[in-house]
């Protein structure tokens, strides 16, 4: 497939830990097309922040990543420092979730933003302009003055158009955005989404959108990839996932959404809790969970299922079964 | 503006209440300066007389008003009971001394310390991570005056590298500067590993490696410079410290500083000279903190607005 920018094959990731090895994310596998908006769904501490930082290589030192991560052909895992350096920023943007605290104090706004333009071999000066019309770029109120503001001048919402037009300065080809939206509120949330789905659309920059909420796929997704536990059970179209979810996880998770305006009765929740990653057992993550699991459920681990050339889930039954 | 002259104001305050306390302490201190100055078998006649030339029959009250009177508009610390100098004589040809000491070893003792343990932060739980700390540990833990004295042997009476004591060309301040760099180098070292590992554990550097900066411009752009936020403030905090850090290898390498003029002092009962000494720490310690703060303002740019008094 020639528009394929990003493909993780059998990636896992474990943590070193005292007493053994954490198991974070477990034998991952998915691909991001060129220009498209891919999203990968999880409750918190499902491993899907973990997967994004193991792209850009930012795990913490006591992470070990296996698999392959390949970008554009090339293996990011095998590539040296000062190599995955040039990757970053220049091939790879990310913003991260909380925008109050990823943005240094101590310097300007537009000066972090130019340090990253510059690093391309453009002058102060030329990064400057550059600057006012990315801050433009990202609907900055009052952009020529903003440049000029430290992060604690700014709200939430700002500094995440700050991040975005950062990552955005040396034209990546893929965004990483993890829960970009989840410190901001709702309003926010929207113009930051609009922001996002406009510069696909305007410069084809592929999106890695990373989020918890089910609401913001159906907005803006293509691809949607569902993450528990430190799996993936079902990743599919958006339309596919939504009009027909496979995995217990999912359509349980479907279930626990508010919809319309008035409720009948409460809000779905699922029983249970996240299993300890500790342990490796074989099984089904989900297991412990799942109103249908049987005995080999905890037995075995479940293979993928294809169901069309893009709808696969991670369950021992098969589709009429469940 | 506002805020300087505030802290001035508060500063000020505080050097009063600092020298009546010393001052009451001096007085209700067993013994008196008369004795000492009467020599042994004084007669209680001249005790006496030696009591009222010096005016200390009066009540505590009045000394200290006629003191600070003598100190704030005339500019006179009294005279030496033992030296029976005007104490500012006695003094002042001793700041320098003592200046030049603890300048130089502040200077050197962070420009050892800061990239030590910047460079204990990013080697971690690494040998060199350990061995530094450590090392640097017990030298902290070892009185100040025994490193002096082994200095001493080592390099003044075994080798005769340096001279033993004494003041007058530049090999005299090595051993002393030494003997303070080496006290005071693992509390710093410990400030700037623990500072400079809060800061690599901040997001803004996750951010500055995802937008393709290099491990050394991230270190030095981002990590360094907001490390040096509280290492600053902590130089300025730390002067002061330096000095009364001082009494006591002033002493021990004889160098005529205002540490060993100031234990000469209290030993021997030399109230207006103690008095004088510890009023001039408490100034240069208010200084001090007003210079910490106004840097602190200049380094962090969330600071400043509350320095400069809300402009936004």
């Amino acid at each position: 497939m020639n528009d394929e920018l990003l493909r993780l094959e059998n990636v896992s990731i474990n943590y070193k830990v005292r007493g053994g090895y954490l198991s974070a994310v477990k034998d991952v596998s998915f691909h991001v097309n060129r220009g498209e908006i891919f999203a990968v769904v999880g409750e918190s501490g499902c491993g899907k922040s973990t997967v994004a930082h193991s792209i850009m290589r930012l795990l913490d030192k006591n992470a070990v990543v296996l698999g392959s991560i390949k970008y554009n052909g090339t293996n990011l895992m095998e590539l040296s420092n000062k190599q995955i350096t040039g990757v970053r920023g220049h091939d790879i943007g990310m913003i991260f979730q909380n925008p109050l605290d990823s943005l240094n104090p101590v310097y300007t706004t537009g000066a972090q933003v130019n340090e990253a333009i510059r690093l391309d071999g453009i002058s102060k000066l030329e990064g400057w302009k550059k600057v006012i019309e990315l801050y433009r770029n990202v609907k900055m109120p009052d952009a020529e003055k903003r440049v000029q503001a430290y992060p604690h001048e700014m709200s939430g919402g700002m500094r995440q158009r700050v991040m975005i037009a950062m990552m955005l300065s040396r034209n990546p080809s893929l965004l990483i955005a993890d829960e970009p939206t989840t410190a901001l509120d709702v309003t926010i949330e929207a113009q930051i989404l609009e922001i996002i789905s406009q510069l696909k659309k305007e410069f084809g920059t592929a999106v890695m959108l990373i989020t918890h909420n089910f609401g913001l796929v159906a907005e803006v997704a293509d691809r949607v990839a569902i993450m528990y536990a430190g799996e993936l059970v079902e990743q599919g179209d958006v339309f596919e996932i939504f009009r027909a979810p496979k995995h217990p996880y999912t359509r349980l998770l479907m279930k626990a959404l508010p919809r319309g305006t008035k409720q009948e009765g409460r809000l779905q929740t699922i029983d249970g809790t996240v299993p300890r990653l500790m342990e490796v057992q074989p099984g089904c993550r989900f297991a412990n969970r799942c109103p249908m699991a049987k005995k080999i459920c905890y037995e075995q681990d479940p293979a993928i299922r294809a169901l069309s050339a893009t709808h696969t889930y991670r369950c021992h039954f098969a589709e009429e079964e469940v | 503006m506002q805020y300087v002259v505030k802290k001035l104001l508060l500063g000020i305050v505080l050097v009063i209440c600092v020298s009546f306390l010393v001052f009451s302490m001096l007085y209700m201190m067993p013994g008196s300066p008369v004795t000492l100055m009467a020599g042994e078998g004084a007669s209680l006649e001249r005790l006496e007389e030696i009591e009222k030339e010096y005016g200390l029959d009066r009540p505590l009250l009045v000394q200290y008003a006629d003191w600070l009177y003598g100190v704030t508009v005339e500019q006179d610390f009294g005279i030496s009971f033992k030296y029976r100098l005007p104490v500012w004589d006695l003094v002042e040809e001793r700041i320098p001394v003592s200046l030049r000491l603890t300048v130089i070893t502040a200077l050197i003792q962070y420009a050892v310390a800061v990239p030590l343990g910047l460079l204990c932060a990013y080697k971690k739980d690494t040998i060199f991570d350990r061995a530094a700390m450590i090392t640097s540990m017990i030298m902290t833990s070892v009185p100040s005056f025994w490193i002096s004295v082994l200095l001493m042997i080592a390099f003044a009476v075994e080798r005769q590298w340096f001279p033993l004591s004494g003041f007058s060309t530049w090999k005299h301040y090595v051993l002393p500067i030494t003997a303070g760099v080496l006290s005071g180098l693992a509390t710093t070292m410990r400030l700037t590993k623990s500072e400079a590992l809060d800061v690599l554990r901040e997001k803004y550097i996750l951010t500055a490696y995802a937008k393709g900066l290099r491990e050394n411009a991230v270190r030095c752009k981002h990590v360094l410079r907001n490390s040096l936020i509280i290492i600053c403030v902590q130089v300025f905090q730390s002067l002061p410290w330096l000095i009364s850090g001082y009494i006591i290898i002033e002493k021990i390498f004889v160098i005529p500083g205002m540490g060993g003029l100031m234990i000469t002092s209290i030993i021997n009962q030399d109230f207006n000279v103690v008095q004088c000494l510890i009023f001039l720490i408490s100034i240069m310690t208010v200084i001090c903190n007003i210079l910490a703060d106004l840097m602190l303002g200049l380094l962090d740019p969330r600071i400043r607005i509350s320095i400069g008094g809300g402009d936004k």
